[in-house]
């Protein structure tokens, strides 16, 4: 094996890495201690400049004609986007707001920070990112806002109506909203949901239009890493793999539409109540599907920014398709896209991969050269961090150039001609379909697998138009496709040869959606809105596995029977599928029944948690009280487990045990374990 | 203090409401040529005036009342020496007269609506004093060795606001917190110094967890509720952005009908803060309510106070400043 060894200088190198007929190369970022390498955003200015941000709130200008650095804005939170209007005006999306920044006086730095959009809210939760802007050929600004982690709370103040303490959440008059001053502790004890919208329009794409008026456009987004607009002028935004997303996607954003994550809906018009309370099969019924899904671990772990190829050919052959980002490997994909049915569906195939791109590619902007420049950033995520530049050598690649849904299977064509021997065996061609589940837990593991047989391959005369014919067409399912060993008529292979069709609709006659593609019909049980400080908004930790208690003899809580109070699973420690909260100061209670072979008295333990105070219950056997209320202390937190002891006589047969509240509520209750009293 | 080479000048404008030479002195009966230089956001003009006569003018060119902009709000007075139009941002003007042969102090002033109260000097004609000019200044020299030497704008997650809020260090010492959620300043603070560093940048390269407090227990707090009132109308504050002038932030803000300005710089003493008010489009009186309590340290250069509310009326709110002291030991 023969290596290439490339001089290397510490800190500097420019070395060109390439794939076929592509090269990368890294630049230099401005000197300047605040800045740690990552790359925020990026815009090409009229006159040639580069505008890029840095995550401490800085905006540089980069002239390539003497590769030379420029502050222009310092002062920023987290911007995560520029579009560049003029050599002197730059419109960025930072957290708090949608900010134009003027150089005014011509000295080359923004005098002027004017806020043209801060209409939505900031809970102080870390995750509430703001993505975008684009600008559409009106004037029209877009940007998305993430949702709110469940891994962390909210802050002392926020910005915005917050929704969980508003009427329209309680949805009962006789509820009166609690200060958000005295519920925001139990709030943050208490979150609503893996990951959620506490304030206006998390978890939304908005439109700002010329006269600075924000409109709520789009809903059902978690992170949207990423907005876009394609040369038709349609919006684009992908999102990121997590709760109510099976794997990642890129969906094609309508006014109104609702993509899928549930915490958005606090901010529909009209809504009430929690926004987890809505069936799974309303809200599948409601949302728009992604036009292409990202095959988690295999094809996108994070997809970033889709960038339209405008460079009408300056940078292959790819004019009009996008470019997205990736975050977790060294990937840039390319998007190939169809209208079926009235929607737009497509396939993601790797464009770039490797061979001297980093990780992180997170923001894309081509110059007015046909180059694409790559934005690579963080944030303490998987990710890598730098400036880089793709370059086309002006030689036709050998790509599939269009993926096509046909009639009974795909047509692919290519930028060459391809071997037609090769071409013709149907085992060059290697499809799979499955499906990703649409429900509340993080992610979800491919459902469905299933090989689908290519059964025959048609040729075009011109060789470049493979029609592939598929033993079964099967709507609502990621189609993938691997070719083995094809190559041009000249002997080269294919560049890409992995790629995943969204199939949603077929030509004609699109089946309804299977109902096993989502889950969670009776997740609505777990979700009462209620007063936060006690007997809360409830949801299990999706994804949590059931633990089961060590010690035989036990029998958990949330499977007895209850008045007053509600299973739970918003705490962690708790053993089974989740614990039993009281709501109610009174009568509320929860009762075990069971089987005892060995009449005598037995100690039974209540394993439970109190994050305060102390909450006596009484215990009642077989209908009778036994001695003193049980005192049932603080455990200090809720997720820390004791348990109280009791001593009590048992039947031989079926015994009932009940614990009830009789004056102040009671503490989470996980489980009761008896151990018969052996006697001395 | 500089001698005066010759009887040309520049005159520029520094943020707050204020011209760039505190006075300067002339000989009786010469030739004075000034060349003035409008580099600040907001619009100007300069105005001569007989000495004594600066509040009168000022009054008279609010009598000036739908006129004013037509006549560059110089009213038709002989108080009034000579005067340039008001001109804007960028622009400039040349304003040549010979000075008055009797000696005195004479005024000149900004009579733009608002402006005079705080933007005004001294043009000194007397033959006995040496030629000189007297230069108001502000320090712009970069960040060395740690210490703060020009305004420093960060936004970040900060104690004590909403999560869209704005910290600056003044060169002198005193830092503030601007909540643009809130719309108002909400902190001051000089013990402990600047917010530190480490926990800033991990906040805004981390994934945004890690959230800075204050190095000590502020000087001045104010809650969250907007401070300013409009008879008859609604607050509805509503954050604009700021400009920056000398790199120092002016916030831009709107309530009840008003658009509002307030820029933030040291006090003479250095020990506290000086807010520079411009209220445009004020039409009713209009109220500032200081913290509990603390009136020896929240004055105001307008308005009377009725207890902790400050009451201004419409010529009195167009620009006014508002002055925090720290607390007498």
């Amino acid at each position: 094996m023969k290596y290439l060894l490339i001089p290397m200088v510490m800190g500097f190198l420019v070395s060109a890495l390439a794939r076929e007929n592509y090269s990368v190369e890294r630049l230099a970022l401005p000197e300047d201690r605040d800045l740690n390498g990552q790359v925020d955003g990026l815009a090409f200015l009229p006159d040639g400049r580069l505008a890029a941000c840095f995550p401490f709130g800085k905006v540089y200008l980069y002239d390539p004609a003497d590769a030379t650095w420029a502050l222009f804005a310092e002062g920023l939170h987290n911007p995560l986007g520029i579009v560049a209007v003029d050599n002197r005006t730059l419109i960025v999306s930072q957290r708090p707001e949608i900010t134009r920044l003027v150089d005014e006086d011509g000295d080359g730095r923004a005098d002027l920070y004017e806020t043209l959009c801060d209409d939505f809210g900031l809970s102080g939760n870390y995750h509430e990112f703001h993505f975008g802007p684009v600008r559409d050929a009106k004037g029209n600004l877009f940007a998305s806002l993430g949702t709110a982690s469940s891994g962390d709370g909210i802050r002392a103040e926020v910005r915005g109506t917050f929704y969980f303490n508003s009427e329209r959440y309680y949805n009962d008059p006789a509820l009166t909203p609690e200060p958000f001053s005295e519920m925001r502790a139990a709030f943050n004890r208490r979150r609503p949901g893996r990951m959620y919208s506490s304030v206006p329009y998390r978890g939304w794409m908005i439109k700002v239009d010329r006269e600075g008026t924000m409109i709520p456009f789009a809903s059902g987004l978690r992170t949207p890493n990423g907005v876009g607009l394609d040369l038709e002028g349609r919006l684009f935004c992908t999102d990121n793999q997590g709760d109510w997303l099976g794997s990642s996607k890129l969906f094609h954003i309508q006014e109104g539409r609702f993509y899928g994550h549930a915490g958005s809906r606090a901010w529909e018009e009209g809504f009430r109540g929690h926004p987890l309370a809505t069936p799974v099969d309303t809200l599948d019924a409601m949302r728009t599907r992604a036009c292409v899904v990202f095959p988690h671990g295999i094809m996108a772990n994070s997809p970033t920014q889709p960038l339209v190829d405008s460079t009408a050919g300056k940078f292959g052959p790819f004019a009009g398709q996008l470019f997205v980002g990736e975050m977790n490997r060294s990937r840039i994909m390319r998007i190939m896209l169809e209208e079926v049915g009235g929607a737009l569906q497509g396939a993601c195939i790797p464009f770039y991969d490797g061979d001297g791109l980093g990780r992180g590619s997170n923001r894309l902007a081509f110059d007015a050269s046909g180059a694409l420049w790559v934005g690579q950033t963080k944030h303490t995520w998987a990710g890598g961090s730098g400036l880089q530049r793709v370059t086309w050598d002006g030689e036709m690649p050998f790509e599939v150039q269009k993926m096509n849904l046909t009639g009974d299977g795909f047509r692919l064509t290519f930028t060459e001609a391809v071997d037609p021997v090769i071409a013709r065996q149907t085992q060059t061609w290697k499809m799979r379909r499955y499906f990703y589940r649409y429900h509340e837990g993080y992610g979800s593991p491919q459902f469905g697998k299933t090989d689908v047989p290519v059964t025959d391959v048609r040729l075009a005369a011109d060789g470049r138009v493979v029609e592939l014919v598929l033993a079964e067409m099967a709507a609502w399912h990621l189609h993938e496709l691997k070719i083995a060993g094809l190559k041009n008529v000249d002997g080269r292979a294919l560049a890409n040869t992995f790629m995943v069709y969204t199939l949603n609709r077929l030509l004609n006659d699109t089946p309804p959606v299977p109902e096993n593609q989502r889950a969670g019909a009776g997740r609505v049980q777990l979700v009462q809105p209620g007063l936060w400080g006690r007997g809360a908004p409830v949801s299990r930790r999706p994804g949590t596995v059931a633990k089961k208690h060590p010690l035989p003899g036990v029998h958990e809580a949330e499977l007895a029977t209850m008045q007053g109070a509600k299973r739970a699973g918003n705490s962690s420690g708790f053993y089974g599928a989740g614990f039993v909260d009281f709501q109610t100061a009174s009568g509320s209670y929860v009762e075990w029944e069971l089987p005892v072979k060995a009449p005598g008295p037995y100690h039974l333990y209540f394993r439970y948690a109190l994050q305060a105070g102390e909450r006596p219950l009484k215990l009642i056997v077989n209908g009778r009280e036994i001695g003193e209320p049980l005192p049932f202390p603080s455990t200090d937190s809720w997720s820390t487990w004791r348990d109280q002891v009791a001593e009590a006589p048992l039947k031989e047969g079926m015994n009932r045990i009940r614990i009830e509240s009789y004056g102040d509520s009671g503490g989470n209750i996980d489980s009761l374990r008896i151990e018969g009293i052996k006697e001395p | 203090m500089m001698a005066l080479a010759d009887t040309r000048l520049e005159l520029g404008v520094l943020p707050g409401l204020k011209y760039d030479i505190r006075h300067f002195v002339v000989r009786p009966g010469e030739a004075v040529h000034i060349h003035f230089k409008n580099n600040d956001g907001m619009q100007h003009n300069l105005v001569f005036g007989q000495p004594g006569s600066r509040e009168q003018i000022l009054r008279e060119a609010i009598g000036l009342g739908a006129d004013g902009p037509a006549r560059h709000f110089v009213p038709d007075s002989p108080l009034v020496l000579c005067s340039t139009p008001v001109i804007a941002m960028n622009q400039e003007a040349h304003l040549a007269f010979s000075a008055p042969a009797t000696p005195g102090d004479y005024p000149f002033v900004c009579t733009f609506p608002g402006h005079g109260f705080l933007m005004h000097g001294i043009m000194k004609v007397d033959a006995r004093l040496p030629r000189q000019v007297e230069r108001n200044t502000i320090e712009l020299v970069e960040k060395e060795g740690g210490v703060i030497t020009r305004p420093v704008v960060v936004r970040a997650f900060l104690p004590h606001a909403t999560p869209a809020a704005i910290a600056v260090a003044l060169p002198g010492g005193q830092h503030y917190i601007w909540d643009a959620g809130m719309v108002h300043l909400r902190a001051v603070w000089s013990e402990g110094g600047w917010l530190d560093y480490g926990t800033l940048r991990r906040h805004l390269e981390s994934n945004g967890k890690p959230v800075t407090a204050f190095p000590q227990t502020p000087h001045y707090l104010e809650g969250a509720a907007f401070p300013f009132a409009v008879e008859g109308a609604s607050p509805a504050p509503a954050f604009k952005g700021y400009r920056l002038v000398h790199g120092y932030p002016e916030f831009r803000f709107t309530f009840g009908g008003i658009e509002a300005r307030e820029l933030i710089r040291l006090a003479d003493t250095g020990k506290g803060i000086v807010r520079s008010f411009t209220l445009t489009g004020v039409s009713s009186p209009v109220y500032f309510q200081r913290p509990a309590g603390r009136p020896g340290q929240v004055s105001s250069s307008a308005g009377h106070w009725e207890g902790d509310r400050l009451r201004l009326r419409p010529a009195e709110a167009s620009a006014f400043t508002i002055t925090i002291l720290e607390p007498k030991e």
